[in-house]
């Protein structure tokens, strides 16, 4: 198939919002159909259930829940010479990302979940020597999320649009592929460089080696 | 790779020869499905019957049985002008074929199954039927109103026309054969609803879908469904012609029997083959970009 008539450009990286997606993706099966096979490749449904070891019926129906929150998509349909109809599916996105800011404005478990999962990340800093004061925990709860949903904001713009070519590349060309890009592109943009040399000030200034500087 | 192209005749003949060969393939587990959505369908068509009993015997007085809640609503139609009898009709045609719609819809879940999966299994119908249940309900109620209210508006002029007296022959033929062109026609335009809800479609999105896919392949979906609304006719010709003219074909003990061998023939036998060659259809005419695996002809080969 001609990649310049790909009638759907698949997106470098796709930020999941929805309180509805994510519950979608919570089933075991339905994740490993998108972040082990349809991330990679475009399979049919009978390829998917021969990898998965299940019934095809059971993958056919992930399948039309995973569609319905635009998680996948049909590529195409071929016929094959024996007469069967098969349809390729591939993800809407190579990679995907639970949206921060939509989840911390969120209520209940997801709101937690997220804060808490930033509040890891910057405790985590420890091992750099970087140890953030409580008093000033939420001053980096504020940027951190601010930064990371820019970038997603900008990484997700980001289109692959030769997907042929994008397939026959291996798994750490393509991911070196979208490093190099996303970095490019939020290099141009303004307002994440503003976030980003606050960020970077901000956390400089309670690192071990300004201090010892 | 080519493109498949326009419908022809070819893709007709080996949608039914596939459709045909996979029902014969996978006829048990589409027997049990067809069996189980039918038991299914039954206790719902009873509760349906049962809750519409209750608010029918507060008005009619209790019922000395269940299946009397169908001669109050023909004590209904008679007591009530046309219009109101069409709104009757509607209403009570939409709650009792409810259920029989789901059961139709959940099948094009297996037809789905065979031709994306290459195989059938008869839990699959049910866990479409329990998936789909309110998508395949409105569906199927949509389609019923889309087919049945310009009838029953025919009706409502043709009893304006002629109020006191039935209407003469051939006024009669001729309104019965509008109604029964529109029929055909209208359910064949809707024939690929049930596989777009099945698709993950919405309701409305599913009708808008089905007309659009027969208006850009009228060949398709009206070849597939004509052949299998001429089979159903010619089955249940004898017992049309019996019912509506004075034409005698079927003795009183043949008769019985012969509508039971037919509808047998036509829910076991024919619907498999028509549920799998629309999803077929479906599955061809959905993908206009839709390409075709070549023949690889090495050295040597015929």
């Amino acid at each position: 198939m001609n990649s310049e008539n790909v009638p759907y450009p698949m997106k470098d990286l796709e930020i999941i919002t929805d309180p509805n997606t994510i519950k979608v993706l919570f089933d075991k099966v339905r994740a490993l159909i998108v972040f082990k096979y349809l991330v990679n490749e475009e399979m049919t449904v009978k390829q998917l259930a021969d990898s998965i070891g299940k019934n095809p019926g059971n993958v056919l129906r992930h399948i039309e829940r995973l569609k319905s929150v635009g998680l996948v998509q049909q590529v195409r349909t071929e016929k094959t010479i024996t007469g069967i109809v098969q349809r390729y599916y591939r993800a809407t996105a190579r990679e995907y990302r639970l949206g921060i800011a939509d989840m911390i404005k969120a209520n209940g478990g997801m709101r937690t979940f997220a804060k808490d999962r930033l509040r890891n990340m910057i405790m985590s800093l420890k091992v750099y020597g970087v140890s953030i004061p409580e008093i000033r925990m939420n001053d980096a709860l504020s940027m951190l999320e601010q930064l990371i949903e820019r970038e997603n904001q900008i990484s997700s713009e980001l289109m692959i649009t030769n997907s042929e070519f994008w397939n026959s590349l291996s798994k750490h060309q393509q991911e070196d592929a979208s490093r190099l890009m996303r970095d490019v592109m939020v290099a141009g943009d303004a307002e994440y460089i503003k976030l980003k040399d606050k960020w970077c000030s901000f956390i400089m200034s309670f690192s071990d080696t300004s201090e010892k500087g | 790779m080519k493109r498949v192209g326009k419908w022809n005749l070819r893709n007709y003949i080996e949608t039914i020869k596939l459709s045909v060969h996979y029902t014969r393939t996978y006829y048990l587990s589409i027997f049990l499905a067809i069996l189980g959505v039918f038991v299914i369908t039954i206790v719902l068509f009873l509760l349906i019957v049962l809750i519409g009993s209750i608010p029918l015997s507060i008005y009619y007085g209790p019922f000395d049985e269940i299946f009397d809640v169908f001669d109050s609503i023909g004590d209904a139609l008679s007591g009530v002008n046309d219009v109101e009898a069409v709104g009757i009709i509607l209403f009570a045609g939409s709650a009792l074929l409810a259920p029989f719609l789901i059961a139709l819809g959940a099948l094009f879940g297996i037809g789905q199954e065979v031709f994306e999966g290459g195989t059938a299994t008869a839990e699959e119908a049910l866990l479409w039927y329990r998936q789909k249940f309110s998508r395949l309900a409105s569906g199927g109620i949509i389609q019923f109103f889309f087919i049945i209210v310009p009838i029953g508006i025919e009706y409502i002029f043709a009893s304006y026309y002629f109020p006191d007296q039935m209407p003469d022959t051939t006024t009669l033929t001729f309104l019965v054969f509008i109604a029964a062109l529109w029929f055909l026609f209208c359910s064949g335009m809707l024939s690929m609803v049930f596989p777009s809800i099945v698709d993950g479609m919405s309701v409305i999105s599913s009708i808008k879908n089905s007309l659009k896919l027969t208006w850009h392949n009228s060949g398709a979906v009206f070849s597939i469904w004509g052949t299998f609304s001429s089979l159903g006719l010619l089955l249940l010709g004898p017992v049309i012609i019996q019912e509506f003219t004075d034409v005698i074909l079927l003795t009183d003990q043949v008769y019985d029997l012969y509508i039971l061998a037919s509808a047998l023939v036509l829910i076991l036998l024919i619907l498999p083959i028509y549920v799998l060659s629309v999803s077929r259809t479906y599955l061809i005419i959905s993908d206009p970009n839709i390409e075709e695996e070549q023949e690889i002809h090495t050295e040597g080969s015929q």
